[in-house]
């Protein structure tokens, strides 16, 4: 039985795209239908933009059969967050506010992506503005977990992992400022990475945390995450927090195996209350690494507890500025102004955003504002300060960190929305990297009793995504995980 | 025929779930038990410092989530931070800047396509009274 | 101007906001240029659309480290962005990108002159921030409309301590800041156009008081002489209200022109909170040593060493230096003269005179730099070239001015078109005196008797027979040999 085309990796139909027994026509085509079929239960688009895609797939075949060379993604169908720029192409952030907003620019990733040869087949779902655990903060409707449509998918980026584990598109861009890459990876079954504060630009990503925004790749396998980690990281002088350092050959990182790594296990991440077949899991794979010749040894992150805090200051500060330009004035879903132009503001505003975000910007602003500024927002600087000096300890002394990526599975939907901190609190050990700029890749590495995915974080030192990857991609080719699937959305065909 | 989709209103919340792991109801709860940190007064003018209009059954959902949730940011005051240098930018850069040059084109068209209220290449808003 | 303020003293601090001269804008490659259609300078980042991420240019650090060296601040090695935030419609972003806890320079002074006094007047900082967009007031009545051309254009923020006391060294301080910049190329210090802005702090205390009294700020005031006025108003309207046992209000008022008062701003001012936090997309900005020497080297001279070295070099009088100082194209023009021809203070007052009469006549100086001179400074020098070498007198080049005004002639073509060379023969002038002599015999008995004042008649005999033309010292020689013969 030929394996359906929506069920190849990323290498793979690179692969026969190449070798010319398949053309990137026939994978947009078969993604776009594909799509058609199961989103209505997945959810994972806001935009499926079929016109563009076609327009480039058909470019690339003419490429490819002329010999012209091609980028590292050519024809492959990729879909992008919603808060990343698509020139011409619907770009919401997820909220009702940018609803009919097309930006007359690509994001940097947007454009690196089309450089490679890249088909975008659509905006993936998201929390909006990026700012969420679960997807359901999104104003178009929750993407849902493919492996039971009752439980989120993990948030923010949740559409782009459901479009990676429910076998809509090949690879996909989610963003991770606090986890939003990384949780929904766990969720879902497949494998994301968050790249180093600054080692992808954030030019043309609608910001939410300026300071912890990043740009990371979602694939159902380590090595087709690497290829497009390849493909978008480097150097923007458009964004000046980008570093400017050379980008390595990622792929060349995969080849090298487990043996002589170093890894440390942080024991403030198994917590009372895990649920016992995450901890399970992760102890398990531990113990495969070992078998694959690393080696492990406890370690201590003493200051993680404090992370969700400190994260949360953080975060909804720059969160509260940076949604100050949303007035409705050059952009957006304007709402009448009845009484002038305070109220322009407050009603496109009111109307524009969702609870939570309104939320993350009430909280922002108060811990800015005068006389709190000190208690919340400085103090809050002070203790990443000592979160990083953690990892910066024990990284003179282990290569990558192994940690679970949150305290359960996914949950259902609506279990948490009512309680924001709650859903604040599942981010507390992806918190952590995030404040320490750290790359932390996650791969998938067991199931709970409700064959609920876990997944498996590997943290590694600043610049140090060739170790994640290579630690992830022994991992991986150890076990299986990667190769299971969820089962069949409603409406897929056969 | 595929239809994009069109915002829906945000869903109405619903009762959380009890059966959630004991872990971090425990924390939240902690955190509710400490006693109220925000009132409505404060509620009412940092919506107002952040353009925001709040329904009255939003002032009185904020002022409980707010309440709790800064209340769990006490416990970054556990922490000692008395020596401890504020990080602003988690990466060391030299800075960045470029040459002073004019390198952008008019494209007035295209920047104000998204313009909700426009008069010829203006943007218009409701009259600003100083 | 200045009010007798009784048993108050005024304590008045400056805040101008200098728009750089530099050809990009501040985080982004949009052209900085004054004058374009709406909207044509603007792109995703200085429109604040999502996404867009700053750029800082150099030449804007450079700028600041120039004023910060001339002004002899502390240049922060190490300063930083901050985000205002706050919300208005020209403001694209929802905060305006400025320094707050570490602007780029600190202290520093200002030496001013106010009636024969030097005063020196410090300075708190200067630090470097973005311009916001304009709204225009549309006519239709319930719009206004938004123009973010001037978005992002790069601005000089320089505070001054409240060390002013009178509209006069408000007036002097501004003046010279203004000079300042222009000199230093960094902005044209244009006031009326609004690349060279002013706000004044303004409180009164009794006179030897320690305690600074309640503080209002005063906005759009257009001009110096509009500084000066308001400032004036401002210190009378606080004294008249505490004299009356009213209460001041801090709080901020507008400059009204037509009405020539200051006015309490409509709208109802609750005390901003900008919640200023360090600007995550940009990094601090580091200055090596290297860059600050370079800016150093790269100082132009300032206007007092310029004004200095024109009265030792030059040996111009003090208040000739200083007027011709007051401009730094003034100054070049000057200097222009002198290289062409070397009499400065033949050329000073040539400068003084009648070119800067021109310069206001036409306005010439409402522009940031003269580039069409009355007469050019090549042209003026051959003109005095030509009194200086005999050919004609200073009344005579007069006349020859005027002609140069209209005509692109040199000096000395028209002067011999028009048949105005000097007659400097001694012989031809004897004849004309003889004849004027001979023509009044009652005057010369009258002189001779001693009314000496004739002399002027005789003279203006002479020149009025000669047709101006005559060479007066020559002509005062002969004629007082003739007639104390």
């Amino acid at each position: 039985m030929t394996t359906p085309l929506h069920d190849l990796t990323l290498a793979e139909a690179s692969a026969r795209l190449r070798d010319g027994s398949v053309s990137s026509e026939a994978l947009t085509e078969a993604a776009l239908a594909r799509i058609a079929a199961t989103d209505e239960t997945l959810h994972s688009f806001i935009t499926v933009s079929a016109d563009e895609a076609r327009a480039t797939a058909r470019a690339v075949d003419a490429q490819l059969k002329s010999g012209a060379a091609t980028g590292a993604l050519a024809g492959i169908p990729i879909a992008v967050k919603d808060v990343i720029a698509t020139a011409g192409i619907r770009t919401t952030a997820a909220s009702k506010l940018l609803e009919d907003f097309v930006p007359p620019y690509d994001a940097t990733v947007t454009t690196r992506l089309k450089n490679a040869g890249a088909v975008i087949i659509g905006k993936a779902n998201c929390d909006e503005f990026a700012m969420g655990s679960s997807n359901e903060n999104s104003a178009y409707g929750p993407a849902r977990n493919p492996w039971d449509p009752t439980r989120v998918p993990g948030g923010s980026s949740g559409g782009s992992a459901t479009a990676i584990a429910g076998r809509q598109a090949y690879g996909s861009l989610g963003t991770d400022t606090g986890g939003s890459i990384r949780l929904p990876a766990s969720y879902c079954g497949v494998v994301g990475m968050k790249p180093t504060y600054g080692r992808v630009s954030r030019y043309g990503v609608i910001a939410y945390a300026s300071s912890l925004d990043q740009v990371g790749p979602f694939g159902r396998t380590v090595e087709d995450c690497a290829r497009v980690l390849g493909v978008i990281a480097g150097h923007d002088p458009r964004d000046s927090t980008s570093v400017d350092r050379p980008v390595p050959d990622y792929q060349a990182a995969l080849g090298t195996d487990a043996a002589g790594l170093r890894i440390g296990v942080p024991n403030e991440y198994f917590i009372e209350g895990m649920q016992p077949a995450v901890e399970g899991a992760v102890r398990d794979a531990l113990g495969t690494l070992g078998g694959l010749g690393a080696t492990t040894s406890e370690v201590s992150l003493p200051h993680t507890a404090y992370a969700v805090a400190c994260y949360y200051i953080l975060a909804t500060a720059e969160a509260s500025s940076n949604l100050g330009r949303y007035d409705g004035i050059r952009y957006g879903a304007r709402q009448p102004a009845d009484d002038g132009l305070a109220s322009l503001y407050r009603n496109t505003r009111a109307l524009g955003f969702g609870p939570e975000v309104k939320r993350r910007i009430m909280l922002g602003t108060y811990a800015l504002s005068a006389g709190y500024y000190d208690a919340y927002y400085l103090k809050a600087q002070k203790v990443r300060t000592l979160i990083r000096q953690d990892f910066d300890r024990v990284f003179a002394d282990v290569d990558v960190l192994a940690t679970p990526v949150a305290p359960t599975t996914a949950f259902h939907l609506a279990e948490k929305t009512s309680d924001p901190l709650a859903m604040y609190l599942v981010d507390v050990f992806t918190n952590p990297a995030s404040l320490a700029g750290l790359p932390a890749i996650v791969v998938p590495c067991g199931r709970d009793e409700a064959g609920m995915p876990i997944g498996l974080q590997l943290i590694g030192p600043p610049f140090g995504e060739e170790l994640v990857l290579r630690a992830a991609r022994a991992f991986e080719q150890a076990t299986t995980w990667h190769r299971d699937r969820p089962p069949e959305p409603a409406g897929a065909p056969a | 025929m595929y239809q994009p989709p069109r915002a829906v209103s945000p869903g109405v919340a619903r009762p959380a779930n009890n059966d959630a792991p004991p872990w971090w109801q425990a924390q939240a709860a902690i955190a509710r038990l400490r006693g109220v940190k925000i009132g409505p007064d404060d509620i009412r003018k940092v919506a107002h410092l952040a353009r925001l209009d709040l329904t009255s059954e939003e002032e009185a959902s904020m002022v409980a989530t707010l309440d709790a949730i800064l209340t769990y940011m006490e416990t970054l005051n556990t922490l000692d931070t008395t020596n401890v240098e504020p990080t602003a930018h988690i990466i060391d850069l030299d800075t960045p800047w470029r040459a002073d040059e004019v390198t952008n084109d008019a494209n007035t068209e295209a920047l104000l396509a998204n313009a909700p209220a426009r008069d010829g290449n203006h943007f218009r808003v409701p009259k600003i009274i100083d | 101007m200045n009010p007798d303020l009784g048993r108050y003293e005024g304590v008045i601090g400056l805040e101008v906001h200098a728009e750089m001269l530099t050809a990009s804008k501040i985080f982004c490659g949009c052209s900085a240029a004054f004058g374009a259609p709406p909207n044509d300078n603007t792109c995703p980042v200085c429109l604040g659309m999502p996404g867009v991420l700053p750029v800082l240019n150099r030449r804007v650090v450079e700028f600041a480290v120039r004023a910060g060296l001339a002004i002899d601040c502390r240049i922060a090695r190490r300063n930083r962005w901050a985000r205002k935030n706050y919300f208005y419609p020209d403001l694209c972003k929802g905060y305006q990108i400025s320094q707050f806890e570490l602007p780029i320079c600190e202290g520093g002074y200002l030496d001013i002159r106010v009636d024969e006094a030097t005063k020196r007047v410090h300075l708190t900082r200067i630090h470097m921030e973005e311009d916001t967009g304009k709204n225009i007031h549309d006519a239709h009545g319930d719009s206004s409309l938004v123009d973010f051309n001037r978005s992002g254009v790069p601005l000089l923020e320089i505070v001054s301590e409240p060390e002013m006391s009178s509209p006069a060294e408000a007036g002097a301080y501004l003046r010279k800041l203004r000079t300042l910049v222009q000199y230093l190329g960094i902005c044209d210090g244009n006031m009326e156009e609004g690349s060279f802005r002013c706000d004044a702090n303004v409180s009164v205390r009794l006179r030897g008081a320690t305690e600074l009294g309640v503080k209002v700020e005063v906005k759009n005031m257009n001009s110096f002489r509009a500084v000066e006025k308001a400032i004036a108003f401002e210190l009378e309207r606080q004294t008249d209200t505490l004299d009356e046992g009213g209460q001041l209000v801090q709080e901020t008022r507008l400059w009204d022109a037509d009405r020539e008062e200051t006015r309490s701003m409509r709208s109802k001012e609750s005390a901003h909170d900008y919640r200023y936090f360090p600007d995550p997309d940009l990094p601090p900005i580091i200055l090596s040593d290297d860059f600050v020497e370079q800016v150093r080297r790269e100082l132009p001279e300032l206007p007092d060493a310029r004004r200095e070295r024109f009265v030792s070099a030059f040996g111009l009088p003090a208040y000739d230096a200083e007027v011709l100082t007051a401009r730094r194209d003034l100054a070049e023009y000057f200097e222009a003269v002198v290289a062409a021809h070397d009499n400065a203070k033949a050329a000073s007052n040539w400068i003084m005179g009648d070119i800067i009469r021109l310069i206001h006549e036409r306005k010439l100086d409402d522009a940031p730099t003269i580039t069409a001179w009355p007469v050019p400074a090549t042209t003026l020098a051959a003109l005095i070239a030509l009194i200086d070498d005999g050919t004609i007198s200073g009344k005579i080049a007069k006349t020859v001015f005027e002609e140069m005004l209209t005509s692109e002639e040199s000096p000395r073509a028209i002067v011999e078109r028009k048949g105005l060379v000097q007659m400097s023969d001694e012989g031809a002038i004897q004849a004309v005196i003889d004849d004027v002599l001979a023509a009044n015999p009652d005057k010369v008995a009258e002189f001779r008797g001693g009314k000496e004042k004739l002399q002027g008649f005789f003279v203006g005999q002479v020149m009025k027979a000669t047709g101006g033309k005559a060479n007066p010292p020559l002509v005062n020689k002969l004629l007082m040999a003739k007639l104390k013969a």
